[in-house]
């Protein structure tokens, strides 16, 4: 298990009357910082309740850090944390009772509870205002005693439900710190999920992209870019209309975009049609790359045509 | 605000992997609710009002004890209700309205402001089970009613056994202790469901409240306008049990006297032609059911077994609102 992956999914199906919310899904969640990405209805919310026990799946088997959460929900959830993305506090405690509890209730002894949220409360940047209640926080606080509250027993594997919602730049700029931090610095495994694909790009290694329920596109950060790899950008000096033409009788797809053009190239031939058509004509070709493609365009492309990975 | 000023370490302490979780919500419950000033002129008030069951031990055996000689018959007054076989049952049903009221200021915001906090979230999100939540929720009202129903009544019986120190007035009430715990189980049973319920349909505290309130002084004032308090016993039979204590002229006439008054003011019995009804207000129903468990019987126009009924399906059916309205939480939205 010490280099397994975290989560396994063999087949796991789950239905809700007639909408399929995951469709046979087949996945292993790696160790360190992986990005669960979909649009809404994609089935992420689904695929959590799922691993955290808390919904039984309809077919298929998982295992979380070697446990069934089906047969000992409890033992997963002693052993994960998870930061909800909406309010979730109990009134009247101040942060670090309210931490506190959350380590009295995740199994460890009083004494060592508040002892934890202590330390767990300076970390994430909270020790001024520990003794504030915590429904006089502002919003970027209560994000990060959420965020104490699943570290406070210092889980093997942490579930980060938009943890930057609806915060300020600086706030969010800080709570990515701290993920990172943790992510890179204590190797904890965690899967962040998140609308700002921006927020993934940066903190996470790897990426999972459901859609209508299935897995459509997982792998390292690089390997999900590169899904476009037969595509260039290429920049010159000149008219860039006879090139455009030159390319598509090349058997190219060419996009004009503002400063570039775009050229997507017949598999296998490399570079070759660019620069075989530049050498033919009075147009002064300037660069020629890989075109870059971002999380943004791979999640689109993903999700505008949806596919087993 | 400095950030990752100290950094992260993990943690290598022992950890709990008991199942009793739900005592740590109890916990947490009765330890939010000690600083509320409602709850504290609560408890003030209950032990102020409930001080008068310590009269009727004090008159009746400490005053004699100390050779001092009560009113022109006080001693046979108190001695007679002291006597009377309803005296538990009917001590611990008087203790009925300061449970509901305990439970009423601890548990009715319970489950509402969790609701409008999504502390259910909180708690779900971690090994705790949806039956966790609503014992933990259920034990800290069971705390606050046994605060007051039975922690009392075995003081009362403790002290009365001390005083009477006699192996055959124990022999004779040793159903009592067994009895009020039973009757204090079923008070809790009853608080929780009923408190927690109607809770769980409102999303603050401050309406939770009202809304217990006034569903228990709705049901009262309708059972004591359906069946008056005053029809409880005809005026007559009351007079006449009157004039007889006015009459009698020796210690025992006068005992015999007073019993026969504390019968003619029993709060079940009735005069009334609908006494059926008196089974709507929840302190006549948890009162009938500790005559029931203490051995003495009720008044012959109270319908048998309807209050165990009522008594036993409305926290239960309560209950199940609640658990359905937890089973109903996204922890994962």
């Amino acid at each position: 298990m010490a280099d397994g992956p975290v989560v396994t999914l063999e087949g796991v199906s789950r239905d809700f009357g007639r909408v399929r919310a995951l469709d046979s899904v087949t996945l292993d969640i790696p160790r360190g910082a992986v990005g669960l990405l979909g649009p809404n209805g994609a089935g992420k919310s689904t695929m959590l309740k799922v691993i955290l026990g808390l919904l039984p799946p309809g077919a298929g088997s998982l295992r979380v850090l070697g446990v069934d959460p089906v047969r000992d929900p409890t033992e997963v959830r002693r052993r994960v944390g998870y930061m909800p993305e909406q309010d979730a506090y109990v009134t009247g405690l101040t942060g670090v009772e309210s931490v506190s509890f959350a380590g009295v209730l995740s199994g460890l002894p009083r004494s060592a509870a508040m002892q934890r949220a202590h330390t767990v409360l300076n970390y994430v940047g909270l020790e001024e205002v520990r003794y504030r209640k915590v429904e006089e926080y502002s919003t970027g606080m209560r994000q990060r005693v959420r965020l104490a509250q699943a570290l406070v027993h210092d889980p093997e594997l942490l579930f980060l439900d938009e943890p930057t919602n609806g915060l300020d730049p600086a706030g969010r700029e800080e709570v990515l710190d701290v993920v990172r931090d943790l992510a890179g610095r204590h190797g904890k495994n965690l899967v962040l999920c998140s609308h700002l694909l921006r927020d993934v790009e940066r903190t996470c290694s790897s990426v999972v992209l459901l859609a209508q329920g299935r897995v459509a596109r997982r792998g390292t950060m690089a390997e999900v870019r590169g899904g476009r790899k037969d595509w260039l950008r290429v920049t010159g000096r000149g008219d860039p209309g006879p090139m455009e033409e030159a390319l598509r009788a090349a058997g190219c797809t060419v996009t004009r975009e503002p400063g570039h053009l775009l050229v997507g190239v017949p598999a296998g031939t490399g570079t070759a049609p660019v620069f075989r058509a530049a050498a033919a004509l009075p147009w002064d070709l300037r660069s020629v790359g890989p075109e870059e493609v971002s999380l943004e365009d791979v999640f689109v492309e993903a999700v505008s045509a949806p596919g087993p990975a | 605000m400095p950030i990752l000023e100290q950094g992260y370490e993990p943690y290598r302490g022992p950890v709990d992997r008991g199942a009793a979780r739900f005592l740590a919500i109890a916990g947490a419950a009765i330890k939010r609710n000690r600083h509320r000033y409602a709850w504290i002129l609560l408890l003030l008030s209950w032990i102020f009002g409930s001080s008068v069951e310590y009269f009727f031990v004090f008159f009746v055996y400490a005053v004699p004890a100390m050779g001092i000689q009560g009113g022109p018959g006080g001693e046979a007054f108190f001695q007679a209700f002291v006597d009377h076989p309803n005296f538990h049952s009917d001590m611990m049903a008087s203790q009925v309205f300061w449970a509901l009221a305990m439970a009423t200021v601890v548990g009715a915001g319970e489950i509402a402001e969790d609701f409008r906090t999504g502390a259910l979230v909180f708690y779900l999100g971690r090994p705790v089970t949806r039956l966790d939540y609503v014992l933990g929720k259920s034990a800290a009202v069971s705390v606050a009613v046994l605060a007051v129903t039975l922690a009392p009544t075995l003081l009362l019986f403790c002290a009365q056994a001390l005083f009477e120190g006699s192996w055959t007035w124990l022999r004779d009430h040793a159903r009592v202790p067994l009895a009020a715990a039973t009757m204090s189980l079923l008070v809790c049973v009853f608080a929780s469901g009923f408190v927690l319920g109607i809770s769980s349909l409102v999303r603050r505290r401050r309406w939770a409240t009202v809304t217990v309130v006034a569903v228990l002084v709705g049901l009262t004032v309708v059972a004591s306008v359906l069946a008056p308090a005053r029809a409880w016993t005809s005026d007559r039979e009351q007079e006449q049990a009157a004039q007889a204590v006015r009459a009698a002229t020796t210690p025992e006439e006068r005992k015999a006297a007073y019993r026969r008054l504390s019968d003619a003011l029993d709060p079940l019995g009735s005069g009334s032609a609908m006494a059926e009804w008196r089974a709507l207000s929840p302190g006549s129903l948890l009162a009938a059911c500790g005559r029931d468990l203490f051995g003495n019987p009720l008044p012959g126009n109270f319908p048998p077994g309807r209050h165990w009924a009522l008594a036993l399906g409305v926290p239960v059916l309560l209950l199940g609102v609640l658990a359905r309205r937890v089973r109903g939480v996204e922890v994962v939205s």
